[in-house]
């Protein structure tokens, strides 16, 4: 793990650390060190199980199965009155019936600090915050960001050794977030403490953290600093969550060349042993501009928006994809321009989905009037029966299909042949490219429009597109 | 003042049936039966003196037994289920749709002398207990019939305590009981303020437990006779006012402690 802080000594260790709220798993074997005095942020879309993760550190929830270990020490049954961590919650909690000085008071009156040190500390604490001359103020008269700097003020005055931060800033405007965010990352270095932060603005986590911790479904995607989750992100989903990306589907066939778009791509990544279908992402800074017919592949300007900095430009390529620029240099709408990407920015990966469509086994129940019945997860559909088309194969018999990600048709939940859980969802230059789970199988969907990620969706399987592959023998089926 | 149109049927109703009320009390107060101005009525203050000590004496208990009772209950009800809330509601609702009378007399029979317990302890080779007719018997009547009244605004009140307060709580250290001394006592205070008025006042001034339950009457129970057997409104309407003057500065004085002067709505 990358990290800028000069301290590595590990302050909280979570090892293959499970939770599921009503057997429904909202946290897969998480494992995680976080060093002392860093300031680490959890960061990924909602219902990821990243505050998951912050209330079983604070104790307010127990782990299903895995450890958690504080300063080395086990504390998954230690309640949250006796753990030297303090939260900053989500809505602040405030005590209503306490001033601004009592509430930032209340965990050294509870520890019987004598008067005269409460009053030290706390106004030492107001004056870190910047909350001086506000210690008579009932908290419902402060605003949204003197609440947040009550609430990190009523934190930090009990000395944590960790400070755990739940999307503190999510109730803010953006100017005040701005500047919110400077002055945290100000007060994690100036009090030397560790940061474990929550969010889900990929801006935040990348502007105050020495790691970030990239989540999705209830599994770390990607641990790193920020300049390597930018840069050298894991998969397509963490391209797609930090910042803007191009996401192309490619595919390699050797090392140091990737084939997309119908156009050759020379990279500088090997190529992997076990499959050629690779994502290449390409961030919109790290293509160049040229006159048309002198870069790799030639496109239509659609869009061109000035950005302050840079041009934010949308060129549509001969093969129907949309590619995303930021540039310095300006192209008028309508003209053709050539689209250069130097090797070393060409960023290749896995791809989530380890095949380009969806295979699918079918069972033949019954084969009557040319018409033939299969029955694929449990729903049955009904087939013009080629014996040639599906290899001879009798009743009983299981085939292979093969379903192209088009033909599967996303609905509201309940309305389709099956219910899903929408796992991922990202844009690739044309489309949306969505991956979705039911029950132990996993479906590639590609549509024009796209769907919140993590709801259940009905899922309808256009069978009837389907291509039949090959039959399945009874030996390999028992496997 | 837009909001002043709409009042307007409130104000008559008040007009009505509080103030032109209040108006006849205070009138026969300080009138005789001649209507001539007098404090001659005061004199009779001083002779129930001691009922009004009883009568206060028995609702200040009575108070006290429903708030231990309704306290622990109201916490523990506000943090279950919400299913188990609706139904734990609704079983102490559902006595409170029977007529008042009827509880009453429920209760007198299960004291009685040959009452359901004096025969289970006479079976079991006891001797028979004295329960009826006693001071025992009317504080059980008024537990029994106000408790609901404590419960419910201490429930309200708790229900609506942010959760995460309890959590900031324990993550600044506090355990079980300082959190319930230090957030859940301060926060629940307007619902026990407003459950002590709503017990205590019909307590004090109820005219039908004693009468059924008690060995001697009330000071509702005199008033009651004041009016209706001596048919004497002058006197009535004295030791009526009094009763409410005392329950009034109680009411005053326990408002005190709630600074935000949230429960105050009875007032």
């Amino acid at each position: 793990m990358t990290n800028n802080n000069p301290s590595s000594k590990p302050l909280v260790r979570l090892e293959n650390l499970c939770k599921s709220f009503d057997g429904e798993d909202v946290l897969k074997n998480i494992n995680l060190t976080i060093d002392d005095k860093a300031f680490v942020t959890l960061l990924g879309p909602s219902g990821c199980g990243k505050t998951t993760i912050l209330r079983l550190i604070g104790g307010f929830e127990t782990p299903s199965s895995g450890a958690v270990y504080f300063d080395d020490e086990f504390i998954n049954d230690t309640p949250p009155h006796k753990r030297a961590i303090n939260t900053v919650f989500q809505r602040y909690a405030l005590f209503p019936h306490l001033n601004v000085f009592e509430n930032v008071a209340f965990g050294l009156r509870i520890k019987k600090t004598p008067e005269k040190e409460i009053w030290e500390q706390v106004k030492r604490m107001l004056a870190l915050v910047d909350l001086k001359g506000y210690e008579k103020r009932p908290v419902s008269k402060l605003s949204g960001g003197q609440q947040q700097r009550v609430a990190i003020a009523r934190a930090l005055v009990n000395m944590p050794h960790l400070l755990l931060l739940d999307e503190p800033l999510g109730a803010l405007d953006l100017k005040l977030r701005k500047d919110m965010q400077l002055e945290l990352k100000r007060m994690q270095q100036q009090a030397k403490i560790t940061f474990l932060y929550v969010t889900h603005d990929q801006e935040e986590a990348l502007t105050m953290s020495d790691v970030i911790v990239v989540m999705k479904s209830g599994t770390i995607q990607q641990i790193g600093s920020p300049h390597d989750i930018y840069n050298e992100p894991a998969n397509a989903f963490v391209a797609d969550f930090i910042g803007e990306s191009n996401i192309v589907d490619a595919e390699m066939y050797q090392s140091f060349i990737a084939q997309a778009c119908g156009v050759v791509f020379p990279c500088v990544d090997a190529r992997f042993e076990d499959t050629e279908l690779v994502d290449m992402v390409i961030r919109p800074e790290d293509i160049e501009v040229l006159p048309a017919g002198q870069g790799l592949i030639d496109g239509v300007v659609e869009a061109a928006v000035f950005k302050g900095v840079h041009y934010e430009m949308t060129i549509h390529t001969a093969d129907n994809s949309y590619w995303l620029i930021h540039s310095t240099h300006s192209a008028k709408v309508g003209e053709t321009i050539g689209m250069y990407v130097a090797p070393e920015n060409i960023h290749i990966m896995r791809r989530m989905f380890p095949t380009s469509d969806n295979r699918l086994t079918g069972v033949i129940k019954w084969i009557e009037n040319e018409e033939c019945g299969v029955v694929v997860n449990d729903i049955e559909y009904v087939w013009a029966y080629e014996e040639e088309k599906f290899f001879s194969a009798k009743e009983g018999d299981s085939v292979l299909f093969s379903l192209s990600p088009r033909d599967i048709t996303v609905l509201a939940a309940d309305d389709g042949d099956f219910n899903a859980y929408m796992d991922s969802v990202i844009y690739k230059i044309s489309r949306y490219e969505m991956i979705a789970y039911a029950d132990e199988n996993r479906y590639l969907i590609h549509a024009e429009y796209d769907e919140q990620v993590g709801t259940t969706v009905g899922i309808r399987l256009r069978m009837e597109k389907a291509i039949p592959l090959r039959r399945i023998e009874a030996r390999e089926e028992e496997k | 003042m837009r909001s002043r149109q709409p009042l307007i049927p409130y104000l008559i109703w008040m007009v009505i049936f509080v103030i032109v009320p209040l108006g006849f009390v205070v009138y026969y107060t300080f009138t005789n039966e001649n209507g001539s101005f007098t404090f001659e009525n005061f004199q009779y203050v001083g002779k129930y003196a001691s009922t009004y000590v009883y009568s206060l004496r028995l609702a200040l208990v009575a108070t006290l037994i429903c708030l231990l009772m309704a306290y622990p209950f109201a916490m523990i009800l506000s943090r279950s289920h919400a299913k188990v809330q609706t139904m734990m509601m609704l079983l102490i609702m559902i006595p409170m749709w029977i007529n008042f009378i009827i509880r009453i007399n429920a209760i007198a029979f299960v004291l009685e002398e040959n009452g359901i317990i004096n025969k289970a302890i006479t079976v079991l080779g006891g001797k028979p207990l004295k329960l009826i007719h006693t001071d025992f018997a009317v504080v059980l009547g008024m537990v029994y019939n106000y408790f609901p009244f404590m419960l419910l605004p201490i429930y309200t009140v708790m229900a609506k305590i942010d959760k995460s307060l309890y959590e900031a709580s324990a993550d600044l250290g506090g355990n079980g009981w300082q959190t319930l001394r230090r957030v859940t006592l301060p926060l629940s205070i307007p619902g026990v303020i407003t459950g002590i008025t709503m017990v205590f006042v019909p307590a004090a001034s109820t005219n039908i437990i004693a009468g059924y339950l008690g060995h001697t009457k009330m000071i509702g129970d005199i008033i009651e006779t004041t009016f209706k057997t001596e048919v004497n409104y002058n006197v009535g309407s004295t030791l009526s006012l009094v009763l409410m003057l005392i329950i009034l500065i109680a009411m005053v004085v326990m408002n005190h402690f709630d600074q935000d002067k949230d429960g105050a709505m009875l007032l």
